[in-house]
């Protein structure tokens, strides 16, 4: 595959060859950012497995609509949002987006001793599935609380909510976490 | 802390497993579109018709008794069987090519039967012949020339030294006498009389005393060929030399 990157000088060359349909294209495409779409998945998704198949399945749709790309800004950033996009359809259609403090209590148990990517990827993934779809559209995303509500056909204030109910339990974790730690 | 967790989450990438690259590839062999299959059938069809035709054209061409010309008429057949029977008739055939001409041939449809009928002379001779290949009782069916000739070849089919039938087909002559008591006269005795005719203040007459097929023979060189035509072939010879010198 690395043979095949080559050919594309820049990100909207293989935007065009994406969009003439050709596969060598979409090969490069899952190659270069599978990683880190899976990654976005799994903010969002707390199965592994689950958060592999949205990211296929957000590929498939990148490919699908990569004509309505309007090459104005980054393709990455474009099919990024299309990813985001998949994982809230798959939350809503497991009707996920539920908020609520379930599941917390256990997270504390999975911390890890050193807080890297991977221990705050978990950290995210003990959220309930409302306040960290909330907490990754405004603090990662960088979604607005009204794009947030629009997106998840909530209020305003309710993703505001979500959000201080987020941080206040990823501090506690965390808080959790250096106590454990010290010891 | 939302920064810190930005930070160091946008940047994130998870390997996917083998279980999703392996989906990703079956997704896409059901994206991709269908290749259109090649119909290869009438390139076959068209080959396989070809060859048929091919075969059954060589099939025909070696179908014996089929071909309509003398040309396919297999010739070894007919020297190897003329040369076993009759090593003189040779001499007589091209005699009588020679000295009759092609005209005076063609008006003797009548004369040109089928082969037993012309060679009822010749009776005792061809006894022992081998029964004729079905080929030769199409030889009728053949142009008048070529028929002519190849009956021709059978009534010279005798032993020319002990009877002597003249072949007077040419002619509308009638065949001198030469029989004595219904048995034919020997050699010596044809040429015993015609020196008397000629003793008499006759010219000589090769025909009327049976003698022509057997002076033809004497007269024929080594090369199988008269006088006269070794003289032509000379010729010929010096011609083709002037030309390409």
């Amino acid at each position: 595959m690395a043979r095949i990157l080559p050919l594309f000088k820049t990100e909207h060359d293989l935007a065009r060859a994406i969009i003439r349909g050709e596969g060598n294209a979409q090969r490069a495409f899952y190659e270069k950012y599978s990683g880190k779409f899976l990654a976005i998945c799994c903010r969002y998704i707390k199965d592994r497995m689950a958060a592999e198949d949205v990211m296929v399945e957000s590929m498939m749709r990148i490919f699908e609509k990569s004509s309505q790309f309007d090459f104005q800004g980054s393709f990455e950033g474009w099919s990024k949002r299309l990813v985001v996009n998949q994982a809230l359809g798959y939350l809503r259609s497991h009707k996920m987006m539920e908020t609520g403090t379930e599941g917390m209590l256990e997270a504390a148990g999975g911390v890890e001793s050193h807080l890297e990517a991977e221990d705050l990827l978990r950290l995210v993934q003990q959220l309930p599935a409302g306040y960290r779809t909330v907490f990754n559209l405004y603090a990662i995303e960088g979604y607005s609380h009204a794009e947030i509500a629009e997106l998840l056909g909530i209020s305003e204030g309710t993703s505001k909510s979500q959000l201080s109910r987020a941080r206040a339990t990823l501090q506690e974790q965390l808080n959790k976490f250096q106590l454990t730690s010290n010891f | 802390m939302d920064e810190h967790f930005s930070k160091k989450l946008r940047d994130l990438e998870i390997t996917p497993s083998e279980r999703a690259n392996a989906l990703f590839r079956s997704r896409m062999e059901q994206l991709s579109p269908p290749k259109k299959e090649k119909k290869t059938t009438p390139y076959w069809a068209t080959a396989a018709a070809i060859i048929i035709a091919l075969g059954f054209l060589f099939f025909l061409r070696f179908l014996p008794g089929e071909s309509s010309t003398a040309v396919n008429f297999p010739a070894e057949e007919t020297t190897t069987e003329t040369s076993r029977e009759t090593p003189v008739e040779l001499p007589a055939v091209l005699s009588d090519k020679t000295e009759t001409p092609l005209a005076e041939v063609t008006p003797l449809p009548p004369v040109i039967q089928p082969a037993q009928e012309v060679n009822t002379p010749s009776v005792t001779v061809t006894e022992d012949r081998a029964p004729e290949k079905p080929l030769r009782a199409d030889l009728p069916k053949l142009s008048p020339e070529i028929s002519y000739r190849y009956q021709h070849v059978g009534l010279t089919d005798f032993s020319l030294l002990d009877v002597h039938m003249a072949l007077e087909l040419e002619t509308d002559r009638p065949a001198p006498d030469l029989t004595v008591a219904g048995k034919p006269l020997p050699l010596l005795a044809r040429v015993v009389r015609e020196v008397k005719y000629v003793a008499n203040g006759e010219k000589p007459d090769l025909d009327r005393a049976g003698l022509k097929p057997a002076a033809n023979a004497i007269a024929y060189n080594q090369s199988g060929l008269l006088a006269n035509e070794s003289r032509q072939v000379k010729e010929r010879i010096d011609q083709f030399r002037e030309i390409f010198r």
